[in-house]
């Protein structure tokens, strides 16, 4: 480590006013465009990227990080206040992020939120300053037999996140299963449950359906409560005195943003896993080490801080193999990449020899954008807050508006809206019939990188799955993973029995 | 007789009409359909390419991005677009593949070429540690290594159907090999990593892709797929396949096309603009910075291209299993 | 209260009608194309996932067989109603179901009158009907938010929504 040089390059881009400025832009820009059901970060960077043209490097790293940074926090703004995930790495953050808004803790969830995205950002980003050679060598370990056992330690979550019943919730996980082998066959192109639809090919775009699953499903059940005279109407009474959560509450939840950081940059430096899984794999293993399991998904701000953490973790985790690998860790660092390419420089294993002061302004570039995104987020937190105050009459045509414009902009595709409002629909009877709406999401996201992996290794092996077993980080992770399975089984018959005791007193 | 004349009145009215609105082309902004998504390498190229556009044309271009179903839908919108000159997209390698796969009933015959654009070569890149443990220095090393254990090499080429997939159908009828294709849906960067790592053998991507592990030695290209040598200070030493005797040249390709119908003169008016737009010095030096290669060209050469293509892709798809 | 209002029952009917679907589904995927000599076909993860869909879906189905048909005690929380989902007798779910046609009408039109018209048009009759009855607010609100949100992605994010047949509103909007 060399610690002038890194001394010099946090100093180079903390005084330099233009990156400054361009990742205040970035932030500001960023949590405004997460805060949209269907703009991702992704899709900021990526529209933003011609603007960076003109810049030197810094300043446009600056403005995309900014960008990814403030696109991770606010995605947890909609998913909070209006049940609708503003990126999919914002999909944990509404099982207990919802709730609170719901009790009238709008604002305390914001704060929670943003001081959770800030220090697991800051985490993730000292990890990566210090860390960043050992991380990439052991992402380099992971192969296709370690990415399948890790697609399936995610999906091991899904028995903690399924709620009471057990059954029901791995009904919904294995129907986002089989949603997700709907369009071409990721191996031969081979088309499956296509009817002769062609958008269908790519199968169901994923943000129209999650924002359909979530969303669209809240505004027809809303309709529904009002209509029956059950849904009341929220007067924000909270007094947000302080932008920032107190004391008591920051003593309560460090647990939880450490372990969501760290867990979080460790999923984001796997190339290939992103935010979207790290947040489910911290609620899970947060809920599964809480005193209180049975209060997780009621509305607590342990469960926003440690999936918040967990996702701006994932963006510090994310630019270790981008920058020592040359391997993008998610989608809006392969964005990264042609930016960096665009400039001349290649990132890889070159780049630690080459460019090592680039490198470093790179870690104090990410630093700072994080920064942004706090002050960004505190000036914000009040205005924010106010939507929950708007009447509930008017705000649920407003998401709907809102949210199918955000289905349809994604590949422009009206079907992508039918697609929106047809998961409405299944979100709706399944949030009627008790099925757990998260187990599907989960599923989606898990669904490709299980198939794809399992189809390679197997292929990759001449048809021999046995060959696993020479795999010890793949075999740790399936033993992890039922461990989990089994724990989590025990926890919920463990919470099921809290809450009948809990109704028997109340009942008597 | 009034009909007549009036119909001569109107036949003339109407082609004054058009001729002044292609003599005035364009006098409104133009959008330019991309097929693939925002920031990617298509995208980044049509943009660059855009903005030496509108310089000739003087008028704004948009592009707009048609995602999805593998491509499909923005391809068939630039063929099923109003023919007014005013809607134009680009075209890529993919366009072959969707009618075998049967994915949709388009080909080349359903557009109206402007021009290519670029080109990217696919690269025989291996393992370097395992050439050295089996002796292979060369592609001749490569193949012979091939023959000898048929059916055992494993190269990966990118997601399923797509280019670098099928590069690996080139590479075996071109030399009568036999290896095994391994699809990596998440792209060539997932499958470089994997040669890397020594989960497969090699993989035939383009050297731009996989240029991090060459350059520190993970990875040694045996032969570029291309006529000619890439000049890049990194690539520049790598031989051409041909110069080692095994003539398989593949390229993936991208180009601007019009839908069937445009007026004549509109046709000749964007031809010369994308002509003069190719020389562009900011165009040259935006490719330049993204390792893409300009491979222009014409309109009729292009549609020749195109027609070659079409009979040379499915009978590769056929050997990498798609078909 | 009768069994057949209860949660248990309705899952029981749940799950018939989730195996009906898994059955179809597993049929559905014995019918794609085979590849030769292919280790994993394509049919395989699909008919797996299926398979575990279905065998859930027989937990589920025997659990709630055990209760309707078994002893449940009234604590159970199964034991409770079930939700209604007769349009006819439940106004809630009538509405819901008003809404969900509205969405499907919405996506319909979606080319034809553009973003901006028929949000505007779902949003005033969603307002109308859970009782937000002032004109003037709603007609402006109902307007402005599309109208706000497409000029927002078309000349911020230049992401082109269908204006329909307002497109010389976005003739306008180039002029300026």
């Amino acid at each position: 480590m060399d610690w002038s040089l890194l001394f010099q390059s946090y100093g180079a881009v903390f005084t330099n006013l233009q990156v400054i400025i361009m990742t205040f832009i970035g932030a500001l820009g960023g949590v405004l465009l997460g805060a949209i059901p269907g703009m991702t970060a992704t899709m900021g960077v990526a529209l933003l990227i011609p603007f960076s043209y003109g810049m030197d490097l810094i300043p446009s790293i600056g403005l995309l990080l900014g960008i990814y940074c403030g696109g991770m926090y606010g995605g947890s703004i909609s998913a909070i206040l209006i049940h609708a995930p503003g990126t999919p790495s914002a999909a944990a953050t509404l099982i207990d992020g919802y709730p609170m808004t719901q009790k009238g803790q709008a604002g305390k969830a914001l704060s929670v939120a943003m001081f959770a995205s800030f220090c697991g950002g800051i985490i993730g980003a000292l990890i990566m300053t210090f860390l960043s050679p050992l991380v990439a060598k052991v992402a380099m370990k992971f192969t296709s037999a370690e990415m399948l056992m890790l697609a399936f330690f995610g999906l091991s979550v899904i028995v903690a996140i399924s709620g009471k019943s057990i059954a029901k919730g791995l009904i919904s996980a294995f129907f986002g299963l089989l949603l997700c082998t709907v369009g071409l066959d990721p191996t031969y192109s081979v088309k499956r449950y296509i009817f002769g639809m062609k958008p269908l090919l790519s199968g169901f775009s994923f943000i129209p359906t999650l924002i359909g699953l979530f969303a669209i499903s809240e505004v027809i059940a809303g309709v529904e409560r009002i209509i029956t005279g059950e849904e009341t109407q929220m007067t924000s009474h909270e007094k947000i005195t302080n932008v920032l959560p107190d004391r008591h509450t920051i003593r309560q939840i460090w647990p939880n943003i450490l372990s969501g950081g760290i867990i979080g940059t460790f999923i984001g430096a796997i190339p290939g896993a992103g935010g979207d899984i790290a947040v489910f794999v911290s609620y899970g293993f947060n809920k599964s080490f809480s005193k209180h399991p049975e209060k997780w998904g009621t509305g607590i701000p342990n469960g926003v801080a440690a999936t918040e953490s967990a996702n701006n973790g994932c963006s510090g985790g994310a630019m270790i193999p981008l920058l020592s690998l040359g391997v993008p860790g998610d989608a809006v660092t392969a964005v990264l990449l042609g930016a960096f390419i665009m400039k001349g420089i290649q990132p890889g294993p070159m780049m630690y020899v080459d460019e090592l002061p680039t490198v470093y302004r790179v870690f104090a570039a990410l630093m700072l954008a994080n920064l942004a995104m706090l002050v960004v987020g505190c000036l914000g937190v009040r205005g924010f807050a106010k939507i929950v105050s708007v009447e509930k009459k008017m705000l649920y045509p407003i998401i709907l508006v809102v949210s199918l414009l955000g289905a349809f902009s994604i590949n422009k595709s009206v079907f992508d809206v039918g697609v929106c409002v047809l998961f409405g629909v299944i979100g709706w009877l399944m949030n009627k019939y008790e099925f757990p709406l998260s187990p599907i999401l989960l599923a989606l996201i898990l669904g490709p990188m299980c198939e794809q992996n399992f189809v390679r290794f197997v292929d990759l092996n001449s048809g021999n799955f046995w060959a696993i077993l020479s795999h010890p980080i793949a075999v740790g992770f399936f033993a992890v993973s039922v461990g989990t399975i089994i724990f989590s089984i025990f926890n919920q018959k463990k919470i099921n029995r809290i809450e009948a005791a809990n109704r028997a007193r109340e009942n008597g | 007789m009034k009909k007549i004349f009036a119909l001569v009145v109107a036949i003339v009215m109407v082609c004054g009409m058009t001729a002044a609105f292609a003599e005035d082309f364009p006098t409104k902004g133009l959008t330019a359909i991309n097929p693939w998504s925002a920031g990617g390498g298509t995208d980044s190229c049509l943009r660059a390419f855009t903005a030496a556009l509108e310089k000739q044309l003087g008028q704004t271009i948009t592009v707009d991005n048609r995602t999805g179903a593998s491509g499909v839908t923005g391809h068939e919108a630039i063929a099923d677009a109003d023919p007014d000159g005013y809607t134009f997209g680009m075209i890529t390698f993919e366009l072959a593949t969707y009618k075998p796969l049967d994915m949709s009933d388009y080909t080349y015959e359903n557009y109206d070429p402007l021009c290519r654009v670029n080109t990217d070569a696919a690269g025989v890149t291996v393992n370097a540690k395992w050439a050295a443990d089996n002796g292979i220095e060369d592609l001749a090393g490569f193949v012979a290594y091939c023959t000898d254990h048929p059916g055992e090499v494993r190269m990966g080429g990118s997601s399923s159907g797509s280019v670098w997939h099928i590069a690996g159908g080139y590479l075996m009828n071109a030399t009568g090999i036999e290896i095994r294709m391994i699809t990596y849906a998440d792209g060539a960067a997932d499958a470089v990593k994997a040669a890397a790592q020594g989960e497969i053998e090699g993989v035939t991507v383009s050297l731009a892709e996989a240029r991090s592990f060459i350059e520190s030695g993970d990875l040694k290209c045996l032969g570029v797929m291309d006529t000619e040598r890439n000049p890049a200070e990194s690539f520049k030493d790598i031989p051409t396949c041909q110069e080692q005797g095994v003539d398989a040249v593949y390229v993936t390709q991208r180009g601007l096309a019009l839908p069937l119908g445009v007026d004549d003169a509109i046709r000749t008016k964007m031809q010369e603009a994308c002509a003069a737009a190719i020389e562009d010095p900011d165009f040259v030096e935006a490719m330049a910075n993204l390792g893409q290669a300009i491979s222009y060209m014409t309109a009729d050469e292009y549609a020749a291209y195109l027609a070659q293509a079409a009979v040379d892709v499915p009978a590769a798809m056929e050997v990498v299993g798609l078909l | 209260m009768q069994k057949t209002k209860t949660k248990a029952f309705a899952n029981l009917v749940i799950s018939v009608l989730l195996l009906a679907f898994e059955i179809w589904a597993y049929f559905q995927a014995a019918g794609f194309r085979q590849v030769k000599g292919a280790y994993v076909q394509a049919s395989t993860f699909p008919q797996i996932m299926d398979i575990g869909m279905m065998i859930f879906t027989i937990v589920l189905l025997v659990q709630s067989l055990i209760k309707v048909f078994g002893h449940m005690k009234p604590t159970d929380p199964d034991a409770e109603a079930a939700p209604s989902m007769n349009p006819i007798k439940n106004k809630g779910v009538a509405a819901a179901l008003f809404v969900i046609l509205l969405c499907v009408l919405y996506t319909l039109l979606f080319d034809k009158l553009g973003y901006v018209l028929v949000s505007a048009i779902v949003s005033i009759v969603i307002m109308w009907l859970i009782g937000k009855r002032k004109p003037v607010t709603v007609i402006l609100v109902s307007v402005l938010v599309p109208l706000v949100m497409w000029i927002v992605f078309y000349k911020l994010l230049t992401v082109n929504i269908p204006m329909g047949v307002l497109q010389p509103l976005r003739d306008l909007i180039d002029r300026i």
